[in-house]
């Protein structure tokens, strides 16, 4: 079960300047997020001059929580306050990879950022699903909403991987930027259109 | 609003995450659209990793700064840096047309920063790398 610890202290610099400090420990995903931004738009309702988010402690960050802080962030700039985010450097973004099946094809949803991050996080999770004998591999592409050059050549050597046991790898679904960039790197062949069910049913004859 | 930031990082790698979290909650005040964003996160991390990879070789302090600028119908994003010359318009990008085992897909991130984005340029001035790149925004 996933947690998240938030820590709320008001600094009264003086009576002009009053600062929020708002510290994070845990993991700000699908489950917590509700939490933090009930409690983030609380403090933001206090109008206070600077709101600092330390992040130091926190493990992992959906991509929703990031819209919560542009928001919180925007908020703020409505009354000339600051909104600072600190030690970031710390903060690992991460991707989720669910796994399931549907007649005989596995399917590997990536849902967020497929960067630098993402692609260290889920890499070698996701490489073992090309490594079976004859696996065919439908990737759900339909949540992942950032894909760089390092996502790419993961996805390939999955393709490769699988191609070398006899079996097929589509990619299903691709935002326009992420069909985008497919097609650059010569890989529009592989992406798919249509819900998992259809396409797993028709797999691999089924594709673009 | 403020449509200009600066975003500076040494050669190091979770600074680059860093950079793209700033980037995007800076992007997050204008309405651009989800291709516009996408470029913008390709740039920063394209450019930075294969600065930190092949740029930095030497012992002295590397820096890269992202410039970004909003304008009413584009992004402008001017990155500069220190590390060995490199131009990107130039740079030998392998075939994406081979075979799928004789793929390597080396240069890759610059083949898709060349393709997505809007213009490009590049000048190399007073020790520094200098690339701009700009993107129309809807």
């Amino acid at each position: 079960m996933s947690q998240l610890d938030i820590k709320i202290r008001s600094k009264p610099h003086s009576e002009q300047f009053r600062e929020v400090i708002m510290t994070l420990s845990g993991s700000l995903d699908a489950t917590t997020i509700p939490k933090f931004e009930r409690e983030i738009a609380t403090v933001v309702s206090t109008k206070p001059h600077r709101i600092l988010l330390e992040t130091a402690d926190v493990s992992h960050i959906h991509g929703q929580a990031f819209e919560i802080l542009n928001n919180a962030h925007m908020e703020q700039r409505r009354h000339d306050g600051d909104f600072l985010i600190a030690n970031k450097h710390e903060v690992v973004e991460t991707i989720r990879l669910e796994a399931g099946e549907h007649d005989g094809v596995q399917i590997v949803k990536l849902s967020g950022r497929l960067d630098i991050r993402g692609v260290a996080s889920v890499e070698s999770r996701f490489l073992e699903f090309f490594e079976t004998a004859n696996p065919q591999v439908l990737v759900d592409f339909s949540t992942a909403d950032s894909l760089s050059s390092l996502g790419i050549r993961m996805l390939l050597q999955g393709i490769k991987n699988a191609a070398a046991r006899g079996g097929r790898t589509l990619i299903l679904n691709p935002t326009p930027p992420i069909s985008a960039a497919l097609e650059t790197a010569g890989m529009g062949h592989f992406i798919a259109r249509g819900t998992e069910a259809e396409i797993a049913a028709g797999f691999p004859i089924n594709k673009k | 609003m403020k449509n200009e930031i600066s975003i500076r990082i040494g050669n190091s790698i979770p600074e680059v995450s860093s950079a793209l979290n700033e980037s995007m909650i800076w992007l997050g005040q204008f309405e651009v659209s989800a291709k516009a964003q996408y470029f913008v996160r390709l740039a920063i991390e394209e450019l930075a990793t294969n600065w930190i990879k092949y740029g930095c070789q030497e012992t002295r302090e590397h820096l890269m700064t992202f410039d970004l600028r909003h304008t009413p119908d584009r992004l402008i994003l001017k990155v500069k840096d220190n590390g060995a010359p490199f131009n990107p318009l130039n740079a030998p990008i392998s075939s994406t047309d081979l075979p799928l085992e004789e793929r390597d897909l080396g240069g890759l991130g610059i083949l898709l920063l060349r393709k997505m984005a809007d213009q490009m340029s590049y000048e190399h001035r007073d020790g520094m790398n200098i690339l701009t790149l700009e993107k129309v925004s809807q």
